[in-house]
């Protein structure tokens, strides 16, 4: 699946979104992010909270709160402009073409309707299925999330379900319409390890399965590794790199990705972790250089007066660090 | 090292003779809940929370208590706390029989044992200053506080503001204007200000992001390295437990299915559940998990006597469903040094460890 398709599924460009502050002030939380999903594409964007991740995905979906708003930058799905399109049209483009998981399976799903009227609306809706065609829709959709029972699941309420059997409905609803994108929001943040280890595992299956595009949400980089081939740091509003996982993982360019695999504990004989000292900028900050300067232990005097670009490290791995430029001081 | 012999005098685990002295000490402890069947209804199910736990943990070492959803582990800790009675068994802690204290043994037990929770949003109180938050464990039960007392007071939470990193001038601050670490700093500055025995950490870093998670686990070692202050971690992430405990102790639905010294259970894990989890861990290979599993729905299609991790356990099935694993739930027996498991087939699960990832021999 590396070949990219002629015309990708996504296609973010140059998006800059802003918030209000207290103040009257606007404040960039997503400055010119840019970055495209082909057809069958996966791509993890990952960072902290506060990097303006979900702000991203948000805008995409035209879900943008009140106080945020889009100032540039071109969203296209399939080539169509979806920042310039009526609620209207946006609203059937969201569950049919676009289709979103969340965090959280137990606010998610509705408690007072059973799993199958929530399932039915989406296969009514956007495949308009009745009768018998609906009855053996939804029996397939829960064997696809590898619900066993589904005849019985279908007549429960969400709380008789466990976290990880109500994610996988959330995923039966998302994949009802037999959407082009599915957008995942830290799908498996609220879930147990083993919970999550298994939802991720379905989540592979099912996107190598029905071929959808899937832009994957997360503060944890090891999430993202094993389900998409392509990974977008973000840090204080800006995309800090862009690569392949396996470049990323094995040669980061970005002083903040190097740290964040240095977060991760690697258990020996004794288990080491390194953390990051201080915290990120806050929205508004004004600051001069790169952003990441005030907490890099390769900081030179170079970066604290002005921001790197965007630049390639050889085969469509990006970088916005100083110090990892060919002639750059960090090997 | 934690002694989970099945009871005193059977001495299947004796302590080292350098272990310092005991601090938490659980005997045969088990805890029921009532349940009722619907919101209606008058008949009531019992829920064996917690069933014959025998656990210790030593002065200024940390014990993990890992587990999923409803494994048990976070009702240990809220008995060791005081706030859920026991069922049978019994409970020590620093010496005091906790099923037996009232009044001011009560307060005093309190107070040798404090908690930092999961979620740093829900457990401050957004209408307190974070200096009056850390100072509130200090004025519980005075009825009177003067002068000395308000400066011994300011003094108390400008020296822990600082000991958990943060500025001493942000006391008169409210919760709202820190991040997530933070908060979670100033929630584990509040639990060392009644200078305690005893810090249970619930999920301490799960609502955090991974580079804030390393901040705050680092200030934890840190700190006990410093007081000497002994810990119980609970979570379902085995690299927090990994980083902070001594030693380990997974439970599943209500037993401890496997104990030992962290580095013993994680290079030679010996039940297919403590694999199970292994292989969840961010950077195993999946090869475990991707391992065909019973297809069993529920408990109930099992005779009583089954072994109560049958019903997910890949390593029954991979071992042809053998009849021991449904005519008897397997006890803890020995499987290393200060290690057990309660598993008829502990050196098949060995040999499985590889699938998990984990190196087969130590």
């Amino acid at each position: 699946m590396t070949d990219v398709a002629a015309t990708p599924i996504l296609e973010v460009i140059d998006l800059t979104v802003s918030v209000r502050i207290p103040g009257g002030r606007r404040a960039i939380v997503v400055d010119n992010v840019s970055f495209s999903i082909g057809a069958g594409g996966t791509l993890g964007l990952v960072g902290e909270s506060g990097s303006g991740k979900t702000m991203t995905s948000l805008a995409i979906m035209g879900l943008l709160p009140p106080a945020a708003q889009v100032e540039a930058g071109r969203i296209l799905l399939c080539g169509e402009n979806l920042l310039t399109k009526s609620s209207r049209d946006l609203q059937r483009i969201r569950g049919k073409r676009i289709a979103m998981v969340l965090q959280d399976p137990m606010t998610a799903l509705d408690p007072s309707f059973t799993i199958r009227s929530q399932l039915s609306e989406p296969l009514h809706q956007h495949r308009h299925l009745d009768g018998r065609q609906l009855d053996s829709a939804l029996v397939t959709a829960l064997e696809q999330v590898h619900l066993s029972g589904a005849k019985e699941r279908l007549r429960q309420y969400p709380h008789q379900l466990s976290g990880g059997m109500r994610q996988r409905v959330t995923s039966a609803i998302a994949l009802a319409g037999q959407p082009e994108l599915l957008i995942a929001d830290e799908p498996t943040t609220a879930l147990d390890s083993t919970t999550q280890a298994r939802y991720l595992l379905l989540l592979r299956e099912l996107q190598a399965a029905t071929g959808f595009a899937l832009l994957l949400v997360a503060h944890d980089l090891m999430v993202v590794r094993h389900v998409c081939e392509r990974v977008l740091v973000m840090y204080s509003s800006r995309v800090v790199e862009d690569g392949q996982v396996a470049q990323v993982f094995s040669r980061p360019q970005h002083p903040y990705t190097r740290a964040l695999l240095d977060a991760i504990p690697t258990i020996g004989d004794t288990v080491s972790l390194r953390s990051i000292e201080g915290q990120a900028p806050d929205i508004g900050d004004n600051l001069i250089g790169c952003r990441f300067a005030p907490r890099c232990p390769y900081a030179r005097d170079a970066c604290r007066t002005e921001e790197p670009d965007l630049t390639g490290r050889g085969s469509g791995h990006l970088a916005r660090c100083w110090g990892t430029e060919p002639e750059g001081w960090i090997t | 090292m934690i002694a989970a012999a099945a009871a005193e005098g059977t001495g299947s685990v004796s302590p080292a003779p350098h272990d310092p002295p005991e601090l938490v000490r659980i005997r045969d402890l088990s805890v029921r809940f009532r349940t009722r069947r619907g919101a209606f209804s008058r008949t009531t199910d019992e829920v064996m929370a917690v069933d014959g736990v025998n656990l210790t943990i030593h002065q200024g070492r940390t014990l993990g208590l890992v587990g999923g959803t409803g494994s048990g582990k976070s009702t240990i800790a809220h008995v060791v706390m005081g706030m859920v009675g026991l069922t049978s068994g019994s409970v020590h802690v620093a010496g005091r029989d906790i099923s037996r204290i009232s009044g001011a043994e009560r307060l005093a037990h309190q107070r040798l044992v404090q908690v930092v929770l999961q979620d740093p949003y829900s457990s401050l109180n957004p209408r307190m200053t974070i200096g009056d938050i850390i100072a509130e464990p200090l004025t519980v039960g005075r009825l009177r506080m003067d002068a000395t007392a308000h400066r011994e007071r300011r003094s108390r939470v400008a020296e822990l503001l600082d000991v958990v990193g943060l500025p001493a001038n942000r006391a008169a601050r409210y919760p709202h204007q820190f991040s997530g670490g933070q908060r979670q700093r100033i929630a584990i500055a509040r639990a060392l200000a009644p200078r305690p025995r005893l810090i249970v950490l619930d999920e301490p870093t799960s609502a955090l992001d991974v580079s804030v998670r390393a901040q705050i686990l680092t200030l934890l070692k840190n700190l006990q390295d410093e007081l000497g202050v002994t810990y119980l971690v609970i979570s379902h992430d085995l690299v927090t437990v990994a980083y902070l405990a001594s030693e380990v102790a997974v439970m599943h639905l209500g037993r401890i299915v496997e104990v030992g010294p962290m580095a013993s259970l994680f290079r030679t894990p010996r039940h297919p559940y403590t694999l199970e989890l292994l292989a969840s861990m961010p950077g195993a290979s999946g090869a475990f998990l991707a391992q065909p599993r019973p297809s069993v729905p529920s408990a109930a299609s099992l005779p009583a006597t089954a072994c109560r991790y049958a019903i997910r356990c890949a390593l029954r099935t991979r071992l042809g469903d053998p009849e021991r694993c449904v005519e008897a739930d397997p006890a803890l027996r020995p499987v290393g040094s200060h290690h057990e498991a309660a598993c008829h087939f502990t050196d098949d699960a060995a040999d499985l460890a590889v699938l998990a990832d984990v190196e087969p021999t130590a």
